[in-house]
């Protein structure tokens, strides 16, 4: 078989094997995943139905420039909450260790929501509100 | 042709290289920076470097090649036809995707493009979001280059439009390919080129696709600069191509090594100069805003880093010139010695060096040696499913070098090249990755990163079966003229292994 042949061959393999995937996962997945983003003001279809929730809530009920104490789990769903709630800023409770807690400070003008957001596992969020003692 | 693809190439990593290095300078030290500004330098610096030939091996006042595509003008034609039409639509689709939303996909959403939009907002670090250890930041340690730039274009032109830089860099990887393949003649050139910008995990909707919001598009696209490089000798191109991948993904600092140890084993003076000059300046750039991010700054140190890397560039500069004289085995020999040594060093002064980033929990995980020696084995089982088969939605990108070497192997003609070279260094730092990687669930790594991280060497797969395709067919029909041109290609792009 001549060289040139096979040059084509592997590249017509690798247009072949990519646009069998065409119809269902760079079209159709595309369009739902689109849709979904524009239904929702943003991907949170990439947390769970819960977190999106508390999510969405936190957004729609607190100013742009509030500051939002979290507390509990920093990995999974808790991941999003920066850029979904963005420009909100989402302020630790307790330091690195999860052991001290310190209190949440005011930036600029804006002050701290009197909920906060505790992360709990990977996949789970919600809204709790402070107790008075550390408000 | 070629060579306007290979100035517009150079002009773009000139474009990024400058924007990169005036905008970090800027940020260093609380700054505020001028991307703008910043930028419309870049581009001047960009332009002057596809003007001038710097830094390039070949005459410049060449000849064109005439094409040597040996196919029948019929099939020459349909083969333009189906390349223009089905990247023209997948240009159309991937930019709908890029422009209808923003980022989709988890690291896009979380670590690049709120990023980008701190940025636009307010172009320093000294703001919470970066610098407040209280605040949750996630992938806090993740080099700025594609979040400045974005965020530069989203002041300039807005946020929908700015979302398409991925898909022109995506673009780039694909000339970068085409320019890299000039000897194969344009058809076939073509033909590899469309190959290459065609990838189920750059076009499906999927986490690393070109419009997902991930770097690792824009990550493949430098990766693909630099095999262009060792294609075309170009130090200029290697040079800032190095800089630019420790401004691009954390794991670019171990990627810029790569070039190194190809040029240094290749004995080529010219060329390690090039690309350790690329990691200084980048390690120089990146280090403090780095230390600043992860709230360790680090002020007189940096002279001290400097004048390393100033010692580092001597070394390699003495070395690779002494050891033209040395084997190849000889030199690898020495590479692994060093590297080895190397490798030592970081891991003692991990923390010094990688502490609360990214490479540091890489870093961190290598105490568990046999966990990492485990995985490699199971990574030596799995790897071939995921780079050469469909598992990692890669199709054939890493099948097809593999065939075309075992061609040329047959016909007594197994040199594997710098750009070869640099393939497989490339891979052998994905395989070390993967053994090194802090996830605990070693299947779900295998599942959900690693079709991903192969994609940053798919640009320069499709470069090295170009070049290897090119010698096939020289060497083909044995006639004379084949046999001379033949000569001419293993020549220019040859690891001297004598």
């Amino acid at each position: 078989m001549r060289p040139s042949a096979i040059v084509l061959a592997l590249c017509a393999a690798q247009v072949a094997w990519t646009a069998t995937g065409v119809p269902k996962k760079a079209i159709g997945r595309r369009v739902d995943q689109i849709e979904a983003h524009q239904r929702d003001g943003g991907p949170f279809r990439l947390c769970s139905e819960q977190s999106a929730a508390v999510l969405k809530e936190l957004r729609d009920t607190t100013p742009p420039d509030a500051v939002i104490p979290v507390i509990g789990s920093a990995r999974g769903d808790m991941e999003f909450a920066p850029a979904l709630l963005w420009p909100r800023l989402c302020v630790f409770e307790l330091d690195e260790a999860q052991r001290v807690r310190v209190p949440i400070r005011r930036f600029e003008d804006s002050d701290p929501a009197p909920i906060r957001l505790r992360g709990e596992g990977r996949r789970s969020l919600r809204l709790e509100p402070i107790p008075p003692q550390f408000r | 042709m070629f060579r306007l693809t290979h100035r517009l190439v150079r002009a773009l990593a000139i474009t990024l290289f400058g924007f990169g290095l005036i905008a970090q300078i800027q940020l260093s030290g609380g700054g505020v920076a001028d991307l703008e500004t910043a930028l419309r330098w870049a581009l001047l610096t960009g332009a002057l470097a596809a003007a001038v030939p710097f830094g390039l091996r070949d005459d410049p006042h060449e000849i064109e090649p005439e094409p040597t595509c040996p196919l029948a003008p019929r099939l020459r034609l349909v083969v333009l036809l189906i390349a223009a039409c089905w990247t023209l639509f997948q240009l159309g689709v991937l930019s709908w995707g890029a422009i209808s939303t923003s980022a989709r996909q988890w690291d896009g959403v979380v670590a690049w493009e709120l990023r980008a939009r701190a940025l636009a907002d307010q172009p320093t670090l000294a703001q919470p979001l970066f610098l407040d250890e209280q605040v949750l930041r996630p992938s806090h340690s993740y080099p700025l280059l594609w979040p400045l730039l974005q965020g530069t274009l989203t002041q300039m032109f807005g946020e929908a439009t700015s979302r398409m830089l991925p898909v022109a860099l995506w673009l780039s990887l694909g000339a970068a390919v085409f320019t890299g393949l000039r000897k194969l003649g344009v058809t076939l050139a073509l033909a590899v080129t469309t190959a290459a910008l065609t990838n189920p995990r750059m076009l499906d909707e999927c986490v690393g696709a070109v419009d997902s919001g991930f770097a690792d598009v824009p990550h493949a696209a430098l990766l693909t600069f630099l095999a262009l490089g060792f294609a075309r000798r170009d130090a200029l191109l290697l040079s800032a191509g190095t800089a630019l991948l420790i401004w691009s993904k954390p794991e670019g600092i171990l990627h810029a090594l790569v070039p190194i140890a190809v040029a240094w084993l290749s004995a080529e003076r010219r060329l390690s100069i090039a690309a350790t000059l690329g990691l200084s300046t980048g390690l120089l750039a990146w280090l403090p805003l780095r230390q600043d991010l992860v709230g360790s700054p680090l002020g007189s140190g940096l002279w001290k880093i400097g004048l390393g890397l100033l010692a580092l560039t001597a070394v390699v500069a003495l070395t690779a010139s002494l050891l033209h004289e040395w084997s190849f085995r000889a030199r690898a020999v020495t590479a692994l010695g060093v590297s080895l040594i190397g490798l030592t060093l970081t891991f003692v002064f991990r923390q010094e060096l990688f502490g609360h980033s990214a490479i540091g929990a890489y870093l961190e995980e290598s105490q568990r040696g046999g966990r990492a020696l485990g995985r490699l084995g199971r990574m030596l089982w799995e790897f071939p499913q995921h780079a050469l088969f469909g598992k990692g939605r890669l199709a054939v990108t890493f099948l097809a070098p593999c065939v075309t070497f075992v061609m040329l192997t047959r016909r007594g003609s197994a040199l594997i090249g710098m750009a070869g070279l640099y393939l497989i260094l490339g891979l052998g730092t994905v395989t070390m990755m993967a053994c090194l990687t802090p996830e605990e669930d070693f299947t779900h790594y295998l599942k959900s990163s690693i079709g991903r991280v192969l994609m940053h060497w798919s640009g320069a797969a499709w470069i090295v079966t170009g070049l290897f395709a090119t010698r096939l067919i020289a060497t083909g029909s044995g006639g004379e003229d084949d046999h001379d041109q033949a000569l001419a290609v293993q020549n220019a792009d040859t690891v001297s292994t004598t």
